[in-house]
């Protein structure tokens, strides 16, 4: 693999020195190679992709060249000279920023303030210069940003933006700009504004690596393209020179199957669920309240709920499934008021769901395979008040078998398992019992590209059974793939429903950003 | 060369059984060089601690018997940390179960029948489980710490107890001396190693901690305290937290009540001032060093059991002070917490 790659490497045109270059960087962790001889060079001014799947290995590598890991084999390079990046700190002083999917900002102090936390390290705190830096900022590179407004206000991305004023204002000018994920958070009109930000700076000689796994996002921004697989560069080119097809090949290695054809459900499409007038206080400061929240969800459809995270997304699952008790008739079971039921008591009636924690709530790290396949089925493994452990032994193998889980023993611990793994027993744990209405939060997040196309399939057959689904995810792509019907949730409140024909991103993508155009006018009805 | 400590990519089930092993070396390690920097002779102090009682059929039953009323709460408490309620009040409702317990004694000292033992196995164990039922309302009610709530009982429960020995229930005939009447022998647990203090509920006391290993292993309640270890799970799972808090508590009070009046109604046959002698508090460490594991608990107990009648033996014929006996629990607590990290982490060297 790695053979065929090198050839690859003439197709880069040289011109002038590497910022920074990798080469043959290894790193192990226990049972798993991490990044195995991992080359890679980023010049003045290009915006350079490395792109993978979950685990493949990026941020391994990004931790080494930020200093947060330190590489078993292999050399760094920075503007010519070999180096070891002792720490963070050690980076920054060299010119490097990293924007982290999750942000390191104090929810409760301004943006002027967060920024002098880090930048005024050895002056006085004058949150005030920071306001007139972060004026300048904005004339300089068009990153807008309300410096005098409290974290907890901003919209994620702004917060972003944020975070990479952070890196811009820092003392040693910015020669690297290494962000995470970037676009996972954003609505697609953000993507765009971060995406023209981001030309800007590259034109002014800033490099930067663009962390992803979203190929379009590569093709549209980026000048070169290393891909990783399985920790091993598999690919370097220009992006110009590869369609979109070869980037996906070579990231995944085998095409995944194509997703199974829908079709028609034959049955009446009877509503299941029906959400009115759902309100949903919030005991959290930074938590979002519910308002006025409903909707219909129908015999054999899935519903898909978009919305940027953090949009009270959360607090509506635990309204739905009753972690938290709500009025009775905001939410209705066939026919029946229960949102004042237990979740125990909504399981019973088919209501099956599965959390977006998938560590520590929709498993239990410290317990064994045979105890998370009972954690939500143990009504079934019951007799007596004893449980019957061999059945619960068989039934772990069993869903472990069916759904590729790759483990050392059903008696190991979930924390044993990786976040794909972990994430396929999850998901199968919930699809095999065929639950009549199903609610899921990002079924495919952290899974690779054959794995993810597993879970949607089980999604879609589910769906044809005459399953009632709803779809609670941040990637609208996914989202548009699988759904009938979507609905957009934004500050606590819903969007109309929309059958998936009759919308688009552009649309979506406004109401995701908080825009209320055309909700009056629709109505509920849909 | 340095050392470090390097985090396991799965915690080490070898290390989590040799860990109080490694522990109790430590701490007699410990207690020796204690022994040498305070003037005495080591070897002698060591012998009188660890190895005399160990030397005859009476020492052993002297360590089964001390261990007997440790192995029983501390099987009660392992349950409670497990479900992650963190009750430290088992001092509080032991003597809770040996005053309900001794209430018939005290009420007619007269009193003879085949009834008398059941009924006070029976308000002892009420007693324990009521005096527990106070933290967990407040907890369950008010959100109130349960650690504070029941570590503060135990001093009102220790308040109680003088309050009676000292006075209401005072055995008038026993010359001004706090305590109650002499258990008869209709209310005194039949002893079962003739020429010992080794009772009936001695057994019954060791037999718990079996009990309880079954009890989570095998059944619904004891599948709900293994995903206590995560609130958000239990949530998922469709279990109630506060039941699982209120379960917990009474049993563990329900179990230290037993034990306090096995106590009064065995080798004490007496409801005293002293009768709890921390022993509420050291199960906790028994508890621990058997590392929550319910059948861990029986080696850890004797362990204790062996401290306390080691130390006892010291101050008589070494004249060593009897503290010594809470001083080694204190030292198996550090060694005992230092060791666990090898469950998780293992020791490398590293170059500089």
């Amino acid at each position: 693999m790695r053979a065929m790659s090198s050839m690859n490497d003439n197709a880069a045109p040289q011109e002038g020195h590497a910022r920074l270059e990798l080469a043959g960087i290894t790193k192990r962790f226990p049972g798993v190679v991490a990044n195995d001889d991992v080359s890679l060079s980023v010049r003045p001014g290009e915006i350079h992709a490395l792109l993978g799947e979950n685990g493949a290995g990026k941020s391994t590598l990004m931790k080494m060249i930020y200093g947060l890991l330190e590489p078993d084999a292999g050399s760094l390079l920075w503007d010519g000279r070999e180096l070891r990046i002792e720490g963070p700190m050690h980076a920054r002083a060299l010119g490097m920023g990293m924007v982290q999917q999750h942000f390191a900002l104090l929810e409760s102090l301004t943006v002027a303030e967060n920024l002098a936390l880090t930048l005024n390290r050895h002056g006085r705190w004058d949150p005030e210069r920071i306001v007139r830096r972060v004026e300048e900022a904005e004339r300089e590179y068009g990153l807008r940003v309300h410096a005098r407004r409290p974290v907890h206000r901003l919209s994620v991305g702004e917060r972003q933006r944020v975070e990479i004023l952070r890196c811009l204002l820092q003392e040693e000018p910015l020669k690297l700009l290494i962000l995470d994920e970037p676009t996972a958070v954003l609505t697609p009109q953000e993507i765009e504004s971060l995406f023209a930000i981001l030309r800007r700076l590259a034109a002014e000689g800033l490099s930067i690596l663009f962390v992803s796994h979203k190929l379009d996002e590569v093709r549209a921004l980026c000048h070169r393209v290393t891909v990783l697989r399985g920790g091993c560069v598999v690919a370097r080119s220009d992006t110009a020179q590869v369609s979109v097809e070869e980037l996906a090949a070579l990231m995944v290695g085998d095409a995944p199957p194509p997703l199974r054809e829908r079709s028609r459900p034959t049955i009446e499409p009877q509503v299941r669920m029906a959400v009115s007038g759902l309100n949903l206080p919030t005991h959290d400061p930074h938590g979002t309240e519910l308002v006025e929240v409903g909707f219909e969800l129908r015999q054999g459809e899935i519903l898909g709920l978009a919305g940027v995270s953090g949009n009270g997304q959360q607090e509506l699952m635990a309204a739905l499934v009753g972690e938290r008790a709500v009025a009775p008739q905001a939410v209705v079971l066939d026919g029946r008021s229960v949102g004042h039921l237990s979740v125990r008591a909504r399981r019973r009636m088919g209501l099956r769901y599965v959390p977006e924690e998938r560590l520590g709530k929709g498993a239990v790290p410290e317990l064994s395979l045979v105890d998370n396949a009972l954690l939500t089925r143990w009504p079934q493994a019951l007799r007596w008040g004893w449980l019957r452990l061999a059945q619960a032994r068989a039934m772990a193998e069993v869903l472990c078998s069916k759904h590729q889980v790759r483990q050392a023993g059903v008696n190991q611990p979930a924390a044993s398992l990786s976040g794909g793994n972990l994430q396929k027993f999850i998901m199968g744990r919930e699809l095999d019992q065929n639950p009549e209405i199903f609610i899921v939060a990002q079924p495919t997040w952290g899974v690779d590209v054959a794995a993810a196309r597993r879970i949607q399939d089980g999604l879609l057959a589910l769906r044809e059974r005459g399953s009632a689904l709803l779809v609670i995810s941040d990637d609208l792509d996914e989202l548009l793939l699988l759904s009938d019907r979507i609905v957009v949730m934004s500050g606590g409140r819903v969007s109309p429903v929309r059958p998936v024909e009759e919308t688009g991103r552009a649309e979506l993508g406004q109401w995701m950003g908080g825009s209320q155009d055309g909700w009056e006018a629709f109505g509920d009805a849909a | 060369m340095r050392l470090r400590l390097l985090r396991r990519a799965q915690p080490s089930l070898v290390m989590r059984i040799l860990a109080p092993v490694l522990a109790a070396l430590t701490a007699a390690l410990i207690a020796f060089a204690l022994l040498a920097l305070s003037g005495k002779a080591p070897l002698a102090g060591f012998y009188a601690l660890f190895l005399a009682p160990l030397s005859s059929a009476e020492g052993w039953a002297d360590v089964l018997v001390k261990s007997a009323p440790l192995a029983l709460i501390g099987a009660g408490l392992v349950v409670a940390f497990r479900s992650r309620v963190w009750n430290i009040g088992a001092q509080g409702q032991y003597i809770a179960g040996a005053v309900l317990g001794s209430a018939i004694i005290v009420h007619d000292p007269q009193v003879a029948g085949v009834w008398v033992i059941p009924t006070m196995l029976v308000l002892g164990i009420i007693g324990g489980a009521a005096y527990a039922a106070i933290p967990a309302f407040l907890n369950t009610r008010f959100n109130a710490n349960v650690i504070l709530t029941s570590l503060m009982l135990d001093y009102v429960a220790l308040s109680g107890l003088h309050y009676l020995t000292f006075g209401p229930w005072r055995d008038p005939s026993n010359f001004g001396f706090p305590g109650s009447v002499s258990f008869p022998s209709a209310g005194s647990l039949p002893v079962i190693w003739p020429g010992t203090q080794f009772d009936i509920g001695a057994l019954v006391a060791f037999a718990a901690a079996p009990l309880i290993w079954l009890l989570l292993r095998g059944t619904l309640f004891g599948f709900q305290v293994r995903v206590s270890a995560s609130d958000a799970a239990s949530t998922y799972a469709g279990f109630s937290r506060p039941r699982v808090v209120w379960t917990a508590l009474l049993l563990s009070g329900a179990m230290a009540g037993l034990a306090g009046l096995m106590q009064v109604a065995g080798p004490i046959d007496q409801l005293q001032t002293n009768i709890a002698s921390e022993m509420g508090f050291a199960a906790i460490i028994v508890a621990y060093l058997g590392q929550l594991n319910p059948l861990g608990v029986l080696p850890s107990a004797l362990l204790v059991g062996l401290f306390y009648v080691g130390a006892n033996n010291a101050q008589i014929t070494l004249g060593l002070s009897s503290s010594l006996g809470q001083l080694l629990q204190g030292v198996l607590l550090f060694t005992l917490l230092a060791s666990n990290v090898l469950v998780h982490y293992r020791l490398t060297r590293v170059r500089a």
